[in-house]
């Protein structure tokens, strides 16, 4: 059996404008990114769910020695979000004064052109 | 171990630091060892593929050493590297397999510009979710500083104690990479440009200390510096034909974690550091409060606050005022990172964990020198890759 829930679909799903996790059949918990095992219960058996991509910035930096690929962005702030359905991940932080970014701010997911592929990013509603 | 630095070591190779840090080891055995007695060979090591674009370095070291064929292994668990090396040695001895074992580990880094070795270390997160969208390594720490400050309602300030604290101790250590206080450091620093500082605070807090990931400056990473760390394991009774005051290693801990720190269930806490130590202090047989003397992983500030909370020595939320209360110092109650820690004595990657089983063997024999911890009998070191994916613990006491 290969593995549907890979970093390729998820990718793939960020280009298409979507927020791509998945659901475990057996507990109910959700995941983002998709993984292939339900670190919850082991069971094998997940399905794909769709986040709706509004949530919170649980935490955040603003980065001020970028990674190569981000040079052009720099400073840019990057951080945490907890999605209103529960998981957590990170991603590109987006508001127009970066250094009022605050804990608990409300955000939406923004799909970011980046070279060659989308970068998931949040901007604060 | 060799004196970790970012230039001293500019014209050698990773095995040539490797070799030096072992000779050390092997010579400074009280009634003498030859390297042929060594079994086998554990080394630490995160990304020399990279810096050196040289791999398979388990079997190099042994070659270098000039013992083929004893077996070799390079272990790589990022940043703690030489702390999974080291366990990993403590298992193969006390599996019965072997009796003499030699484990260290290295990292040649300032082969790279500082934007080559961000890319780097990077690696050592999550590459597909986390570094895909601009997280650096230091952006992460700077996170749980940001989630912790948020959570504790503490500041950057307490941070800067862990700062002058390491670099006042690595000044006592001629192993170290940075061998000058923080005011030393902002005297000269203010020399060129004419401008005085009143004190350590008001340097950290000015453009001399320009920051990284914010809340986190300059001041408070760990600098990126070449070096290697070994130490000698035997079998109790085999360590007691070598020395007469051998030190034991009373405990062994490691655990994983979610390779992203977005998937942990809080930011302000390393449950792989909470794991690893409740498995050591139990095989130990030893609590929070017997340790006299540890070495934890301050690659960051805010990482030395966090860890002296997860092994149990101060509550939640109280590490940073532990560090300002000078009781983390090297005369306080409980002395963290005597020998300026990463912070100070510098951090290439894979040799860390090896350092500190180094230091902590130093210090409970008494040979620590000017940054001895008085009568130290038992101590501890934390070692902990990446955001806290891989830690390990050991405690080690008196023989």
């Amino acid at each position: 059996m290969g593995i549907t829930f890979t970093v390729q679909a998820f990718n793939d799903g960020l280009a298409q404008g979507k927020l791509r996790g998945a659901r475990c059949m057996s507990c109910g918990e959700l995941h983002l990114p998709p993984r292939p095992i339900c670190r919850t219960c082991g069971s094998r058996q997940l399905e794909w769910f769709d986040f709706k991509g509004t949530g919170h910035v649980e935490t955040f930096t603003v980065i001020g020695v970028p990674l190569s690929e981000f040079k052009e962005r720099s400073p840019y702030a990057v951080g945490i979000v907890k999605l209103d359905e529960g998981p957590t991940i990170s991603g590109l932080l987006l508001k127009e004064k970066i250094d009022e970014l605050r804990v608990g701010e409300r955000v939406e997911v923004a799909y970011i052109k980046g070279q060659d592929r989308t970068i998931l990013g949040f901007r604060a509603v | 171990m060799t004196r970790f630095h970012h230039k001293i070591h500019a014209d050698k190779t990773g095995r040539e630091i490797f070799v030096e840090a072992a000779l050390e080891a092997v010579d400074s055995v009280d009634k003498g060892l030859k390297l042929g007695g060594v079994e086998s060979v554990f080394v630490g090591n995160f990304s020399n593929d990279v810096f050196e674009k040289q791999s398979h370095t388990g079997a190099m070291m042994a070659d270098w050493l000039g013992i083929n064929p004893k077996p070799a292994v390079r272990v790589e668990g990022a940043c703690a590297s030489s702390g999974v090396a080291f366990n990993l040695g403590v298992q193969s001895i006390a599996s019965g397999l072997y009796d003499i074992v030699l484990v260290g580990g290295f990292e040649k880094m300032r082969s790279q510009t500082t934007e080559q070795v961000t890319d780097t270390l990077a690696m050592a997160a999550d590459a597909s979710y986390e570094a895909s969208v601009g997280f650096t390594f230091p952006g992460l720490y700077a996170s749980m500083a940001t989630a912790y400050f948020h959570k504790y309602g503490t500041r950057w300030e307490e941070l800067a104690a862990v700062t002058v604290k390491n670099h006042r101790n690595g000044a006592l250590n001629p192993k170290a990479h940075f061998q000058s206080d923080i005011m030393s450091t902002a005297v000269k620093a203010g020399e060129g440009k004419g401008v005085k500082f009143k004190d350590e605070l008001e340097f950290l807090s000015s453009s001399f200390n320009p920051v990284v990931a914010h809340p986190l400056r300059l001041f408070d990473c760990c600098p990126v510096s070449d070096g290697a760390a070994v130490v000698i394991l035997a079998g109790e009774d085999v360590a007691r034909r070598f020395t007469d005051t051998p030190v034991m290693v009373a405990g062994i801990g490691q655990a994983s974690d979610t390779l992203a720190l977005h998937d942990r269930q809080d930011f302000t806490s390393m449950r792989a550091t909470r794991v690893a130590a409740e498995n050591a202090y139990r095989l130990a047989g030893l609590s929070t409060k017997e340790i006299d003397v540890a070495d934890v992983h301050d690659c960051f500030t805010i990482a030395e606050v966090i860890a002296t909370e997860d092994l149990g020595f101060f509550p939640k939320g109280q590490g940073g005022k532990a560090a300002v209360e000078g009781v983390t110092g090297l005369k306080g109650d409980k002395p963290v990172n005597a020998d300026g820690g990463l912070k100070a004595k510098g951090h290439p990657v894979g040799a860390t964990g090896a350092a500190m089983a180094y230091e902590i063997f130093k210090q409970l024999r008494g040979e620590a020198g000017d940054h001895q911890v008085a009568g130290a009998e038992v101590g501890l070191a934390q070692n902990v890759g990446a955001a806290g994916a891989t830690v390990t613990v050991q405690i080690f006491r008196r023989g």
